[in-house]
């Protein structure tokens, strides 16, 4: 049985304090006592990205990352987009240029993607391509993904 | 056609793509039930052995611990969809590493994994036989000793290992061989993939107080797995419900998803049991695509006319029988590829090893045998200096052709495919690019393929509602296809309302309807059909019950836009949907509601013509899909590298119901492709998986693939299907295989025979030239 | 399993030597994966996050100095690494993916020393020296002692490395980081780190590793120096490559056969060699 620590931390803005075990990764904090099932475990091993978020505006993998080593930081989720169930011009461009098919791996392509456009709000195919290298997707084949991206900086969905 | 059908061919967005942008989307492992377990599988550490005792005890005692079972706890009954040889937990004999022996439901995830791990279980290793020609022996080992007691539904012969043999014939080899100028043999091999969909397997099974199991699941088939856990567990379907849950991705590797094992812990303990899949688990112990050994031999004449083809194809099935026999019978019936050769002779032969079951995974049963074929064909052009897309299209099957000589092919694109492709600008430029850099070359290659769609039983049903919206039943599951929203067009279609006036129901076997599956292609053109034909008997019944409202007969009425109807000619006065709907439940008819089943007319093979072993003169499917793929891909000279630089992706959808999933189904397709033609392989070590996880099994991602991936989507419609559409999820696949192999050959002068095309074994043939 | 934050290098020292199989957390990218495999187990964490000064690139008298704790992200994109000193910014642009990137540090990869992973052979090539705190204090171990076998190094029990120090590299010098991959992402099948300095066309310094091809990086000097002292010429770099292989103990696995890591050396050489020469002579004529 592991020991609990106390910890702090903000999750889409709210500020937020729990216990959780030395050995629990913030993907299971985010899952199972956040009920934000948003972030999804793909594979655990911090290979295909479907456990994205955006830890003080980067992007890490929520399977790789301790709760404990995450105290005092600001999480973003996927769920921390939208506002009053209004979506944020890159959740719009994924729906309107038909990007997700199953849809398992879009919460952390689309917070990849913002994570982007937050540092490079003017990229390049090859940039976004690269931007978006460390998610995996099975369905699309990543085009219609990267027309999203471009679409959103070029101010097509606001 | 009074169906109003501007809604076909549009890009709508997917009715469920908000949820997926905003993480609100619920797939399995993002349900919750009170009071919920977590459950962990045991796996066979052998290939092969006999379970001599099996000791749960001190895994019982473990606290936390809920349920500990194993085949002891459970009928002695298998399940399996074409021949019941399989156990939910091994019951005395282990067939393949990993194969599920013990299941414990605990608190927490972590405690079942730490019960397993006290679980005691003797076991006496048995000889295993690891590749299917050394299985064919007569002198093998048997995966299954006892085949013969099984309940075995399919027709096709079986001996020892060998599961089935499928064979379809026409013409005369001898006379074919004697006619051929030029006649090129080769072996080729293909081996284990796995699908690989993001989201790993799983399921969440409760009882409630009447002794009804519901079950929520990632699975394609609501039914198979409704009868997976009936038939394991010894109830009846009456008292079990499967549900499906947004599924993320399936590839053919989800009939079924581990239900009963979820469900047979739910009834020990009588309480929620979920039981998730970690990657590794999945691919050790879920589903493969067929390993494949092809033996391939095809004779020309000195102009390029094919004449004959002999291709004999073994399968590697894995350790138990899945969706086996499937596979090789569209193996048999189109391993020539879309081109019209007389002589012709097909074999396949599926065979029991102690490896991991195979199944009907994307590319069902031609990815194979397309790789030796088109890349035969590019032999054979190549030998006698006729340019591939040329001696394609001079061989290739025209409309009205009769395949294998016994079923009618109304429309065949292969021209029309390859010709879009010859004709699109980049590819007429494709010589007029920057020179290559130093120490790499370029190279095109070009294929053509066909695939066949629609199998088993459909069915839909569509109820209007008081407010002119209607509720449309069908239990296909959307896998990621976008077939839910293509479905709800056509019912919005039919009726001439908008798409957001369709509620499409969850799949659920207590649904009302009855699907076999998200398989075969068969969405939009068979679930597609039947969606059609409950709309127009919801149409008929509206006019009836307008009629009566309106005092004249139904034919003299129309349906107008936005769920109106209306006397032909006369504006006024006008019904809308839900008044006649509302009327028809307390002062009409009844409630309108329109259904619609039944069977894929499966295509009969004349004997006189066709000759076959195991197909019982049938050919399954309804209707052949056409592609044409071409590739440009660059090769790093020092390290063989192959980088897939362009694609083109010419495919005849017959008519397009959404845009945007057509578009999105040939991207991905194609991608899925590269992964099979360059990258994936599962990778045995003595019958023990020794790359199972994304870490050392490697599929494309965004930086492996080129962005320029043209698409040409044709519009030759199908005679007998919703707007003519046809489907494609296993079509587009197909192609990048092949038509890479041929541009490594066009770029290097050297051919793979073997996938995939490594960078390892491309240089050892660039060193050995 | 017990956690512990300690603020400076000493407290975890401390830590370290008091919890017997105590290990060290940095960024957790290769950790909490092993951790999530049920590879490892261990009865205390010590987490080096909140210790100041463990992460950061500065420069001083002796080169740069690159703190445990910094990310493969942060070394990636610092213009302080360059000329001879690109060669680890392009190995840890190299890395996984770059979700991974923003949390693994370049201490915690080094510690696991991984054969396959990108630092090895640019620490090499780099000439850097790896600083290791302990309970007796600060020590620095070359490169090439400091990488001992397959997920070994010189880092004893109750020790945690701090630094890695880069010494100046010789003017003009270029790094090159040249990783064959079956995947974008994945480990190295044979890699080739290099820093090579030219005057005029004569190679004036030369330094190479090969990655992913034995338990640990492996450096010829005979290659150097058949090398160094003249112009590049193919059959000589060819020459060199022999030796190279010579030296290797590559094995099977799924991302390579040990011949094909045997023929890519040399391949994989005269390429960044290649890349080398072309990129000072852009510098040059720039």
């Amino acid at each position: 049985m592991s020991t609990k620590i106390q910890i702090q931390l903000q999750v889409n803005g709210e500020a937020r304090e729990l216990l959780v075990r030395t050995d629990e990764t913030l993907l299971e904090t985010l899952r199972d006592q956040f009920q934000l099932t948003g972030t999804k475990r793909g594979c655990n091993q911090g290979v295909c990205g479907a456990c994205t978020v955006l830890r003080d505006g980067e992007p890490v993998r929520a399977c790789l990352s301790l709760a404990v080593n995450s105290t005092d930081t600001e999480l973003t989720t996927i769920e921390g987009l939208a506002t009053n169930g209004e979506l944020q011009p890159i959740q719009q461009a994924f729906v309107a240029e038909g990007a997700p098919q199953c849809g398992f791996c879009m919460s952390g392509m689309v917070l990849a993607a913002k994570a982007l456009l937050d540092t490079n709000p003017n990229p390049t195919i090859d940039e976004v391509r690269e931007g978006l290298s460390g998610n995996l997707c099975r369905c699309t084949g990543y085009v219609k993904v990267v027309d999203a991206v471009m679409a959103t900086a070029a101010g097509k969905y606001g | 056609m009074n169906a109003m059908d501007d809604i076909i061919g549009s890009a709508l967005p997917r009715i469920d793509s908000n949820e997926k942008v905003t993480g609100s989307a619920v797939y399995v492992d993002d349900l919750y039930r009170p009071h919920m377990l977590h459950a962990a599988r045991l796996g066979s550490p052998y290939a092969h052995a006999r379970i001599l005792s099996c000791d749960v005890t001190t895994a019982r005692a473990l606290p936390g611990v809920k349920s500990v079972i194993t085949a002891a706890d459970l009928p002695d009954r298998n399940i399996g969809v074409a021949v019941d040889d399989e156990p939910i937990l091994a019951r005395g004999i282990v067939r393949y590493v990993g194969e599920p022996v013990a299941a414990v439901a605990a608190d927490t995830l972590a405690i079942a994994q730490a019960a397993l791990r006290l679980i005691e279980i003797e076991y006496q290793e048995l000889p295993a036989v690891l590749d299917p020609v050394a299985a064919l022996a007569s002198d093998s080992p048997l995966v299954h000793e006892n085949f013969a007691d099984y309940d075995k539904r399919f027709s096709a012969p079986s001996d020892g290992n060998m599961l089935s043999l499928m064979e379809v014939a026409t013409g005369d080899l001898e006379t074919g061989w004697r006619e051929s100028d030029i006649i090129i043999e080769g072996e080729f091999t293909t081996p284990a993939i796995h699908p690989q969909y993001i989201e790993p397997c799983g399921a969440l099974a409760e009882v409630d107080g009447n002794g009804k199991v519901t079950v929520w699941s990632s699975t394609q088939s609501v039914f198979i797995s409704q009868a997976d856990v009936s038939r394991s567990l010894d109830l009846p379907l009456s008292k079990v419900r499967c549900i499906a849950t947004r599924i993320g991705g399936g590839f053919g590797g989800k009939q079924g998803a581990n239900e009963a094992v979820a469900a047979a812990l739910a009834i020990a303990t009588n309480r929620p049991v979920k039981l998730i899949m970690s990657r590794e688990e999945d691919m050790i112990s879920m589903r493969s695509r067929h390993a494949a050994i092809i033996r391939m031999k095809t004779g020309a004449k000195r102009d390029g006319t094919l004449v004959c083809r002999e291709t004999e194809v073994i399968f590697d099935a894995g350790a138990y029988c899945d969706l086996s026999p499937f596979v090789p019978m569209y193996t048999v019936m189109m391993a020539q590829g879309p081109y019209r050769i007389p002589h012709l002779s097909n074999t396949a032969r599926t065979v029991y090893t102690n490896r991991l079951r195979a199944t009907s995974i994307r590319g069902f049963g031609t990815i194979q045998a397309t790789f030796a074929g088109e890349s035969q064909l590019d032999e054979i052009a190549h030998k006698l200096g006729i340019d591939p897309i040329d001696i394609r299209i001079k061989n290739a099957i025209r409309d009205g052709d009769k395949w294998f000589g016994s079923i009618p092919v109304p429309v065949a694109s292969t021209v029309p495919c390859l010709e879009a492709i010859r004709n699109h600008p980049r590819w007429q430029s494709r010589h007029q690019q920057d020179a290559v850099k130093p120490g790499k070359r370029r190279g095109f290659g070009v294929c053509a393929t066909v695939q066949r769609g629609s199998v088993f039983s459909a069915s839909a049903q569509v109820r209007m509602s008081e407010d002119g919206s209607v509720t449309l039943t069908t239990a296909y599951v959307d896998i990621g296809s976008g077939s839910d929203t293509a479905l709800a067009q056509i019912c919005a279609a039919e009726l001439g309302i908008s798409i957001d006036q369709v509620n499409l129901v969850t799949p659920d076997s207590d649904g009302g309807v009855y699907d076999f599956g998200t398989a075969a292609d068969r969405g939009t053109s068979q679930v597609g059909h039947e969606v059609q034909k409950a709309a127009l008997k919801v149409r008929e019944q509206l006019l009836e019950y307008a009629g009566e409202m309106l005092e004249c007969a139904p034919q003299d009425l129309e349906l107008r836009p936005r769920g109106k109807v209306g006397i032909k000619g006369v504006p006024q006065p006008e019904l809308g949907f839900g008044d006649i709907a509302a009327r028809g439940l307390y002062a009409g008819g009844g409630p309108i509601i329109g259904t619609h089943s039944s069977r894929v007319k499966d295509s009969p093979l004349d004997p006189e013509v066709t000759r076959s072993v195991g197909m019982d003169n049938v050919a399954m499917g309804a209707h052949f899909e056409f592609a044409a793929h071409a590739i440009e891909i660059e090769i790093d000279e020092a390290t063989g590298q192959v980088t897939p630089v362009e694609g083109w992706c010419a495919i005849d959808v017959g008519r397009v119901i959404n845009a945007l999933g057509a578009d999105g189904q040939i991207v991905g397709g194609f991608v899925q492709g590269v992964g099979t033609a360059l990258l994936e392989e599962l990778v045995w070590d003595d019958g023990r998986l020794a790359n199972p996880s994304l870490m050392d099994y490697k599929i494309p991602g965004i930086l492996d693939v080129p962005y320029d991936i043209h698409r040409m989507v044709l519009e030759n419609p199908e005679p007998d299907t919703p707007w003519g559409a046809r489907g494609m999820g296993d079509l587009c696949i197909n192609g990048p295989v092949p038509a890479i192999a041929n541009a490594i050959t066009d770029a290097a002068n050297v051919r793979l025979h073997d996938l995939p095309m490594t960078a390892e074994r491309v240089l050892r043939l660039l060193i050995e030239k | 399993m017990k956690f512990f934050e300690p603020d400076t290098i000493d407290e975890a020292v401390s830590l370290l030597n008091e919890h017997e199989e105590a290990r060290c957390i940095s960024g957790g990218a290769t950790l909490v994966a092993m951790m999530n495999a049920d590879l490892v187990d261990m009865p205390a964490l010590v987490s080096l996050r909140r210790i100041t000064g463990l992460a950061g690139i500065a420069a001083d008298k002796d080169g740069l100095r690159i703190g445990g704790m910094t990310t493969h992200n942060t070394i990636a994109n610092d213009p302080q690494l360059a000329g001879g000193w690109s060669v680890l910014r392009r190995a840890a642009g190299q890395i996984a993916h770059p979700g991974v990137r923003t949390m693994g540090t370049i201490g915690g990869s080094i510690s696991h020393a991984d054969p396959a992973a990108d630092y090895l052979g640019a620490l090499v090539a780099a000439d850097a020296r790896v600083e290791i705190a302990g309970a007796d204090g600060v020590r620095q171990v070359p490169a090439t002692d400091f990488f001992v076998d397959y997920y070994t190094t010189d880092v004893e029990d109750g020790e945690l490395v701090t630094a890695v120090l880069l010494p100046a590299a010789p003017a003009g010098a270029v790094g090159i980081h040249r990783k064959f991959a079956r995947a974008d992402g994945d480990f190295a099948t044979a890699s080739i780190s290099l820093v090579l300095a030219l005057s005029g066309d004569v190679c004036t310094h030369l330094r190479i590793a090969v990655g992913g091809c034995g338990a640990t990086p492996i450096n010829v000097p005979e290659a150097e120096q058949l090398l160094v002292g003249q112009p590049l010429d193919k059959q000589r770099i060819a020459e060199a490559g022999k030796l190279l292989s010579a030296a290797c103990d590559p094995i099977d696995d799924v991302r390579g056969s040990a011949e094909y890591r045997l023929l890519l050396v040399p391949r994989l050489l005269q390429q960044a060699l290649d890349m080398a020469t072309d990129e000072i002579n852009a510098g040059a004529a720039a």
